[in-house]
């Protein structure tokens, strides 16, 4: 282009009124204030987080005294027992008293909770992808309700499906099975949004096609086709699957028995029954199980998260 | 096609998973309220479950939902439960805007973090979510402390037993569900409709009042329709803090662990699954009625 050229096109520009700011002042304040309050729920929500982290492992009394290690203490089989040991935890600033305690009294319900949420995890794999494949893949009757029901949960008080669940399912009633339903119903839908939505944004259908006429059989399609490119909606749903079930709480806790409990209903009896310090500890350690995969969920997320999380 | 058909059945061990776990217990809930109400005070405490089609028949009876549409104490829990709600759902999703639009439109480091600390609520249960309200505005809690320190008045004590406690933890869990829903409406949101307001000369308002805010409304209502759906069903706070209001889901838990009355807590179950799913339904409906453009 010559440069005449672009002087008559300066020159023509010239004249013409500024383009219009769309970031007015206006608009700066309102993201301003959008600002300011993004700021204040993050704080919101970290400050309880801290507090009870401090509070697991404070001597401190600012916040009540942890004078009464609750009632499922046993003392060490060495070492003075107890009391020794809340003597010596009382002299500094930092104990990790609270959390032996809580290992010691609740390390089984943890072990089970964890159980919970891995069965879980595959589980839903296994079943969900199946039928998310067949839901987005195939056509039939039922469809519609099938997808409709899957989110149902969602949108039902947990205690009702528990209360429904122990009546109907008397037999299952003593095992640990009832729990894991319970889980099920409730991270089912996460799985299922996940795989589907990620089934329902490429054409799949044309490249299976394409393995077909290639001579691929089903599971070879399965196997080098299909299963490769769900791989990441099938880690952002497991870890959300994960995350889920590891909180679950509304529907597992009528579901629970005194052998079986999950960890959030342990939590529910540290809250009852021992002194700030001990429940603090109980509450990070759950804190720290869960914000791994919370933390993974934002580094490998993406459209998968944006459109599952919907409806967490 | 063979393979076709065969195909299909993948979707087999969901549906019979559903079947048996879901929709079966939920017909036999139903069916449990209709009769004759347990429990220990009535002095009738029978099996869980112990009935069968001919005994039912004989038996059904609206007593339960006699008593509890009868009883102005257990309509006032409900009432309690289904305005509490509304107004949770409500007020979190106007205040989760803010950080929808701040994740959507601006750019700073560090933001996948500031992501993850608002998703942090997202997987507690409702009875850490009433410990940590505790903590903070409780009896002695930090709140109350730290003003103690700084003023020698502990104010704000006790805040936590009160409603607005009740009000801010149940805002608390809702954070990042209503966050990560309206992020996604948001991130839909075409900014050229915007830009061609802006440049017909519509003020800061005209933009927000009419391009933005019918766009958003059907995303907005359906975040409605879902924070109100979790704070129907979360009993969690409320067991912990809840101790001046009486709500459904609390009325159900204390109806199975004091009294064993299955029959009367699957009535109050029922209604509440109804009023729920109903109010649910409403809003989604609402929802679409206002999408000014159809969806793909």
């Amino acid at each position: 282009m010559s440069s005449s050229s672009a002087n008559t096109v300066a020159a023509t520009l010239a004249g013409r009124p500024r383009p219009i700011a769309l970031t007015t002042a206006g608009v700066r304040f309102l993201t301003g204030v959008a600002y300011l309050i993004s700021v204040l729920l993050a704080l919101a929500i970290l400050s309880p987080v801290a507090v009870s982290f401090w509070g697991a492992m404070t001597t401190s009394k600012a916040m009540g005294t942890a004078s009464e290690v609750g009632p499922g203490w046993h003392a060490p089989a060495t070492g003075g027992g107890v009391f020794v040991e809340r003597t010596q935890a009382q002299a500094g600033f930092f104990t990790s008293l609270w959390y032996r305690y809580v290992f010691r009294v609740y390390g089984r319900t943890i072990l089970f909770t964890l159980q919970l949420a891995v069965v879980s995890v595959v589980l839903t794999t296994v079943i969900g992808v199946a039928a998310s494949y067949a839901l987005v893949r195939y056509r039939f009757r039922g469809q519609a309700l099938v997808e409709e029901i899957v989110l149902l949960p969602m949108s039902i008080p947990g205690i009702a499906v528990a209360i429904a669940l122990i009546q109907a399912h008397t037999t299952l009633r003593p095992t640990w099975y009832i729990i894991l339903v319970g889980h099920l119903l409730y991270t089912m839908p996460f799985m299922i949004r996940a795989v589907t939505n990620t089934l329902r944004s490429f054409d799949f259908i044309a490249l299976e096609q394409a393995a077909a006429s290639l001579g691929a059989t089903w599971s070879q399609r399965m196997r080098w086709v299909i299963l490769p490119n769900l791989k990441h909606a099938i880690l952002v749903g497991s870890l959300l699957v994960f995350a889920i079930s590891l909180g679950e709480f509304n529907a597992s806790f009528l579901l629970n028995t005194p052998i079986n409990q999950s960890y959030p209903a342990a939590l529910y009896d540290t809250y009852n029954l021992d002194s700030f310090q001990v429940s603090s500890a109980a509450t990070t350690i759950f804190m720290l199980l869960l914000f791994p995969a919370l933390i993974a969920l934002q580094y490998v997320g993406g459209r998968e998260l944006e459109e599952a999380g919907q409806g967490v | 096609m063979k393979q076709r058909a065969s195909g299909g059945l993948l979707v087999l061990p969901l549906v019979a998973f559903l079947f048996v776990f879901l929709l079966y217990p939920l017909c036999y809930l139903a069916a449990n309220s209709l009769v004759p109400g347990g429990g220990v005070l009535e002095g009738r405490t029978k099996q869980v479950g112990g009935w069968s089609a001919g005994q039912w028949l004989q038996t059904v009876t609206l007593e339960n939902y006699v008593k509890l549409f009868g009883d102005g104490y257990y309509l006032s829990s409900l009432l309690h439960s289904v305005v509490l709600s509304l107004a949770i759902a409500i007020g979190s999703v106007i205040l989760c805007i803010a950080p929808a639009w701040v994740l959507v439109r601006t750019r700073f480091p560090g933001k996948r973090l500031f992501r993850a600390v608002l998703t942090i609520p997202m997987a507690f249960s409702g009875v850490i979510v009433g410990f940590m309200i505790v903590i903070m505005l409780g009896r002695w809690g930090a709140i109350p402390a730290v003003l103690h320190w700084l003023t020698g008045e502990a104010y704000l004590s006790m805040t936590a037993y009160t409603l607005s406690g009740l009000v801010v933890a149940y805002i608390y869990f809702e954070i990042p569900r209503a966050t990560l829903t309206l992020e996604a409406a948001i991130r839909k949101f075409d900014f050229d409709l915007d830009a061609a307001a802006r440049s017909l000369g519509a003020t800061l308002w005209q933009r927000l009042w009419y391009v933005l805010v019918p766009l958003l409304l059907p995303a907005i209502i359906s975040t409605v329709a879902l924070a109100f759906a979790v704070s129907m069903g979360s009993f969690g706070v409320a067991l912990i803090i809840a101790k001046k209001f009486n709500l459904l889901p609390v009325d159900i838990f204390l109806e199975i662990t004091g009294y064993a009355n299955f029959e009367f807590a699957s009535a109050l179950c029922v209604v509440m699954l109804v009023v729920t799913l109903t109010t649910n339904l409403y809003l989604r409906r609402l929802g679409e009625k206002h999408y000014v453009f159809k969806q793909r």
